[in-house]
């Protein structure tokens, strides 16, 4: 997501694709009988994939390489001949040293070696993106048939220690895999630390020392292919997967620190800064920076602040890119201004230099968005930050701003990033790291106030007025601009006719579209025909016109994967109905307070004349769910789904 | 001086259209004029318009060389008039293909007659968004609302004796403009479709250039409808090359075109049908016959070598059959020498998918013959070489209800070559392509529907479901099953008992319906009033969405495919409980053509009977494809399927 982090990027592609086994070209023997028990229903079935680090000094200095062999087993009858594999690398940070892609083919005699074509090279433009210094390579390989075995194997030389990436020992869940290593080999003298996260029980670790050079290897083994579930995080939540930091190196007399540390990380992180913006403010900018400031008080930095971070959200695009050392590298708030389009870290950058000219100090700071599950104490490196976004501290107090976040009130944090450690930077020598709150449930809202008449036929007249709050409306509004007029009216028709396909719009108007201080509102009338059921001369219907969580169920089967939620939030649905003349609601269902630390629900009915109301309220109150938490959320969602099936009957007086 | 002033006042208007007219690819350029049309106003409250939009095609000779090539010039002014539009249009795409042989690509942004920023080749960044998608990229910086961006791009592109343009955009264009120019020896003839104006030809050279072209003046966005296959009711232009002057030949004739392709395929060598002949007693095809040898042939074709358009044309059969993967003419080459050593008879039926375009018999263009498919004349059935999906005689959906340049291979002489002729591959009966859902509902001490399904289905009513089977993992197969049932209900325990009969690559089991059993332990389709249960039975049969009509229904409604779909389901009334709510639902809709042919209907009864509520729908289309009239009726069969969502069932404690 914004700031990229290439190499974390490139870690994520190359695992999906590749792996490798530092043994040579020769495809592993493997006990047919156990891999087809192991494979099942599988179409493939990964023979081994592994990754060796080789850490070794030349001239003093760190030298890396990093090689990846696999061999997957094709178990299908099609044909996956011509299927491509992508290598991404960088010559500047880590080239590719070489390549090579070969199909062993089952014979009587044993496997025949069919050699791929050489790979092809391009540049590599994610969405998204414009510019990167990405490039991959692509092989093709040819002659897959049933029992064939494909095998892949290249190797990266990583220039800067500073950036490293992690090894996943089974990036694809569904696909079964025999076994899986990581080794790493380095020479006396350096110093490495080995970090460990996701689900890790399955791994077997064991290291030695031969000579000078230490070891050291983690195994997986016979892992089954698993399920992939809905609302899964980041898969660095839980996929087991491997950092190896270069902390220090000595070399004879000299010992020199690289990683390990957060002063380490800052120390490098405001490299990155510390020249930012030493010339002048342009006329224009200036220009622009003191309309602003004449519009309000200038002692009310508050509304300064919040001016500038709307005028940039409106007038400069995001747009992320990536070049070289620029992935890290702010650029200049003059050329970002003049050009009306840049990343993260140009759009804080560019709040800050604004702001620094209305007299006005803040702060930059990194922060990794809520894909990464890293803490700075826990990982101390760059695959920890892939954003930038500015902090404000006012009354002892850190308030964080995202320019990225177009259409978001200007004291709320973006949704992937409440919750998460920022690094703010202070000057030169001193940083703090504060986490970003999480917003509290009650200010992400949808509220749905309705009135419904009914006829005698059980259709309802409904004028309604949906508003939406906070980072619910943060998330409608940014959909909602972002398609065209036919999508946006079908968006809004979607949200309005209460998922009853019969529904039928009769008009409805939005207001506080643009006003990020607003609640988001559409205003509508629609009918919907036969919305209750007629038996006999009775109305059967369902007064909860939207389910929310109905569907959240947490399977007994999801284990160590946990369920992950953008934001916590807050419905409230108030419905007051109408009934049909000398018609009455025979007996409403009974008011509901349900209560727990994850969710909870309240429902209030009232009564008068053939008329009744209903208020409801469901509050989720948590942004992820581990293991321990799905009873208690599952007793949750039964309980409330028990009171969204209560139907209401309507009878005649 | 009075004299010169008539000649000069005549010229003008001479000079002005030709120069309007003729154009050439290498020196066609910006205007220096700036365009100050007043976009706002010209928009319209659209989120952007095409001030104009102009394609043009050129043929001719690489400057220099004697290569005759294509030229396609897009030279287009946008006005944005939307934050949308500036997002649409700030990153350009150009596909890799065309970025091989890309002229000219020159982008500028205007703003109140002036130019602030302009861009080029350069400026272009090679892309891969994606595992498919190979494209080169132009970031158009600072792009904002009020400006517009003129877009100039000429390709160079192998000779290509047809194309065809869409004339409507993702905006308005104000003026849409199409030309063809082609040098005087050659002559192009184009139809409209979707439109009534033609191209009109020049019928005289300019500078050894003639000149198909059209302004076709405002035209609209595509306005999509349900049941409307975009790419085929989209307004266009077909234009194809239809004679040579120099030669004397004409070019566009469907005899022309069969006998060419025919010749390219079917000349073998000695060595290849060696092989081929050696392949063939291998696989003892010869002790088969019929659709079964078909669906042998296919099967082990199909299975062991891949084919894509990217893929390579392989000439060398062993070298293909070593490599596995190529482009489909090189694997019709392989069928054929299998045919012909099986003493199969065959022809090709190639055409193009009903989905893109409808085939135009009147108007002979290699744009109508783009898929090949064999006909097997003695199993009367079709067979498609490069789909996966069907083998045995069955086809795509997409091709029946098409017609097709049939090509039947004769002897001439001492090689072989085609004969021609325009047919229809027949649409498949509804009869054929069938979704039988029975579904059987109980209930367990709790009140919990126990809901048993069993689906049988043929034909394109399998719904892919065979190959869903087929490519992936068994368990990953159920996922789709269970995810396609349960749609986004996850209440309950659902659990699917048997599939039956999915592989494809088993003959057995190919042949017949694919068969699915689940049952899922719910209460999603209950709720309570009281101690009575109300049962949303409607549901079970999966969600159906409800045709409105907001306008005049403007294209044919395309069909998909004829199919029948019957539903049974049995609702066991609980013990204690008596059942209200099903009377009075029952409802038969059946409507046929001015002949008495039968187009479309359904049929729905609802019964208690032996202590069970009984649903039974039996819904059918007979055709691929209605007049736009028929609109209403159809409405009405496919509004009385979606009605039974909200059939409810009460459960009365008695």
């Amino acid at each position: 997501m914004r700031f990229l982090n290439k190499f974390f990027t490139a870690c994520l592609f190359s695992v999906f694709f590749l792996t490798g086994n530092y043994a040579t070209s020769q495809i592993p023997i493997y006990n047919e009988e156990e891999v087809l028990k192991l494979a099942g229903d599988a179409k493939a079935i990964v023979l081994n994939r592994s990754e060796k680090v080789r850490i070794s000094f030349n001239k003093g200095k760190p030298l890396i390489y990093v090689t990846y062999v696999e061999h997957i087993l094709f178990l299908n009858e099609g044909s996956a001949a011509g299927q491509e594999f992508e290598i991404p690398y960088s010559d500047k940070f880590f080239p590719l040293k070489y390549i090579s892609a070969n199909t062993f083919i089952k014979t009587d005699n044993g496997y025949k070696k069919i050699g791929t074509k050489p790979a092809t090279h391009t540049s590599k433009v994610k969405d998204g993106l414009f510019y990167d210094d990405m490039k991959q390579a692509t092989v093709v390989l040819p002659a897959v048939e049933k029992y064939s075995i494909t095998e892949l194997k290249y190797e990266h030389q990583v220039l800067d220690p500073m950036f490293v990436f992690p090894f996943y020992f089974k990036p694809i869940t569904t696909l079964p895999l025999v076994k899986s290593i990581f080794r790493i080999e380095y020479d006396e003298g350096f110093d490495i630390k080995l970090k460990l996260f996701g689900d890790t029980t399955a791994l077997v670790k064991s290291s030695d020392t031969k000579g000078k050079v230490k070891w050291t290897e983690m195994v997986m083994k016979n892992s089954r292919s698993g399920k992939e579930y809905d609302n899964e995080p980041g898969s660095a939540y839980f996929k087991p997967h491997i950092f190896y930091l270069i902390q220090s190196y000595s070399d004879k007399s000299s010992k020199t620190e690289i990683l390990g540390t957060t002063d380490q990380l800052y120390k490098q992180n405001y490299s990155y800064i510390k020249n930012l913006n030493d010339e002048v403010c342009s006329k224009e900018l200036s220009a622009v920076a003191d309309s602003i400031k004449k519009t309000v008080d200038i002692k009310d930095s508050l509304q300064i602040i919040e001016d500038i971070l709307y005028w940039i959200q409106g007038h400069i695009r995001y747009i992320a890119i990536e070049d070289g050392l620029s992935g890290y590298v702010p650029r200049p708030s003059n050329a970002v201004f003049d050009r009306r389009y840049g990343d993260c870290k140009d759009m804080a950058s560019l709040m800050q230099y604004m702001l620094k000219a209305c007299k006005i100090q803040s702060n930059l700071a990194w922060i990794g968005t809520r894909d990464i599950p890293y803490s700075y104490a826990d990982l101390p490196i760059n695959s920890s930050s892939n954003h930038m976004i500015l902090a404000k501290k006012m009354q002892g107090k850190w308030h964080f701003y995202d320019p990225t976040a177009e259409g978001l009130k200007s004291d709320l944090p973006s949704s992937f990033i409440q919750g998460k450690e920022a690094m703010i930077s202070i000057d030169e020598n001193n940083y703090e790291i504060i986490k970003v709150p999480e917003i509290d449930k009650s200010i992400n809202y949808r509220r749905d106030s309705v009135q419904a008449k009914m006829s005698v036929d059980g259709g309802l007249e409904l004028k309604g007025k949906l508003s939406f709050g906070g980072l619910y409306r943060w998330r409608i509004v940014s959909f909602y601009t972002s398609l065209n007029d036919q999508k946006k009216k079908e968006l809004v028709e979607s949200l309005i006719k209460h998922n009853y396909d019969k529904a039928k719009v009769i008009n409805y108007e939005i207001s506080n579209l643009t006003d990020n201080n607003a609640p988001f509102q559409i205003s509508y009338n629609i009918i919907m025909p036969d919305f209750a059921n007629k038996i006999d001369k009775e109305f059967y219907f369902n007064p909860h016109f939207r389910k929310p969580i109905m569907n959240e169920k947490i399977s007994n089967e999801r284990k160590n994967i946990p369920v992950e939620y953008s934001y916590k939030n807050t419905e409230i649905f108030h419905l007051k109905m109408e009934l049909p003349n000398n018609y009455k609601a025979s007996s409403l269902p009974l008011n509901v307070n349900y209560n727990s630390e994850l969710i909870r629900f309240d429902r209030i009915f009232s009564e008068s004349g053939n008329h009744f109301e209903m208020n409801s309220i469901l509050e989720v109150n948590t942004l992820f769910l581990k293991d321990n938490d799905f009873e208690q959320w599952n007793r949750g969602v039964g309980a409330i789904n028990k009171s969204f099936k209560e139907s209401i009957v309507v009878k005649p007086q | 001086m009075k004299k010169l002033i008539f000649p000069i006042l005549l010229l003008f208007p001479f000079i002005s259209s030709f120069s309007q007219l003729t154009y050439n690819p290498f020196d066609y350029d910006f205007s220096e004029k700036i365009e100050t049309i007043d976009g706002k106003i010209a928009a319209d409250n659209e989120e952007a318009v095409y001030i104009f939009n102009k394609s043009m095609i050129w043929y001719g000779l690489l400057p220099n060389t004697e290569y005759n090539i294509r030229a396609v010039i897009i030279h287009k002014l946008v006005y944005l008039n939307s934050e949308k539009s500036i997002d649409d249009n700030n990153k350009i795409y150009i596909s890799n293909s065309s970025s091989d042989s890309l002229h000219v690509f020159k982008v500028r942004i205007i703003d109140n007659g002036k130019i602030v920023r302009e861009f080029g080749k350069s400026d272009l960044k090679e892309s891969k968004e994606s595992q498919d998608s190979k494209l080169r990229m132009l970031a158009v910086e600072g792009l904002k609302k009020g400006q517009m961006l003129e877009r100039l791009t000429i390709e160079l592109q192998r000779f290509n004796d047809n194309g065809s343009v869409t004339l409507e955009d993702n905006y308005s264009s104000l003026s849409r403009y199409v030309s063809v120019a082609c040098p005087s020896h050659l002559k192009f003839t184009s139809k409209s479709y979707g439109i009534t104006q033609e191209l009109k030809d020049t019928l005289e050279e300019y500078s050894n250039f003639r000149y198909l072209y059209a302004d076709f003046g405002k035209v609209l966005p595509f306005e999509s409808e349900e049941y409307a296959f975009k790419n085929t009711r989209s307004a266009r232009v077909e234009f194809t090359l239809s004679q040579n002057f120099s030669s004397g030949t004409k070019l566009n004739s469907w005899a022309n075109k069969g006998r060419g392709l025919m010749e390219s395929l079917v000349n073998t060598e000695k060595s290849e049908k060696k092989f081929i002949d050696k392949l063939v007693l291998k696989q003892n095809w010869s002790k088969l016959n019929g659709k079964e040898q078909l669906y042998e042939i296919e099967t082990y074709m199909k299975s062991n070598i891949n084919i894509s358009e990217e893929y390579p044309y392989i000439s060398n059969v062993e070298k293909l059959f070593s490599q596995k993967y190529a482009d489909v003419y090189s694997v019709l080459r392989i069928y054929i020498m299998i045919f012909q050593s099986l003493d199969i008879k065959w022809q090709l039926a190639v055409t193009v998918p009903r989905t893109k375009k409808l085939f135009d018999q009147n108007f002979p263009s290699s744009a109508y013959i783009t898929i090949p498919l064999f006909y097997l004349t003695d199993l009367k059935s079709f067979m498609d070489p490069s789909d996966y999906e069907y083998r045995g005689g069955d086809i795509s959906y997409t091709y029946e209800g098409q017609k097709a340049m049939f090509v039947k291979p004769m002897l001439i002489g001492e090689g072989i070559s085609g004969v021609t002729r325009i047919d229809s591959i027949p649409d498949r009966h509804r009869s054929l392509s069938v979704r039988n859902i029975d579904i059987k509902v109980n209930w367990d001490e709790d009140m919990n529907s126990i809901i048993q399904t069993h689906y049988i289905g043929t034909g394109h009513g399998i719904d892919s479901r065979k190959l869903i089977y087929t490519l992936n993992d068994k368990d990953k197969a159920n996922e789709f099953t269970e995810e396609s049932v349960r749609d986004d209900k996850k209440e309950g325990d659902f659990k699917i008992i048997e599939v039956n009969h999915y592989d494809l690559n088993k003959y057995s089991e190919y042949v017949q319906p694919i068969e699915m059993k689940y049952q899922w332990t719910t209460e999603e389709f209950s709720e309570s009033v009281g101690n009575n249960i109300l049962f949303k039975y409607g549901l079970l049969i999966g969600r159906q969405v409800e045709l409105y009509k907001e306008k005049e229904r403007k294209y044919p409604i395309d069909n998909y495919f004829p199919h029948d779909h019957k539903v049974i389901l049995e609702i066991n009334i609980p013990e204690g409980y008596k059942a209200k709510g099903f009377e009075g639902k029952n409802k038969h809709l059946e409507y046929k053509d001015s002949s008495g042919n039968e187009l479309f209907g359904i049929d729905i009864q609802v019964n208690e009977k032996d202590g069970k509520i009984i649903l039974e729908i039996f819904e059918y289309y007979a055709r691929s494809v209605y007049p736009p009239s028929e609109f209403e009726h159809f409405r009405e069969v496919i509004n009385a399927a979606a009605d039974v969502n909200v059939y409810t069932l009460l459960l009365e404690k008695k």
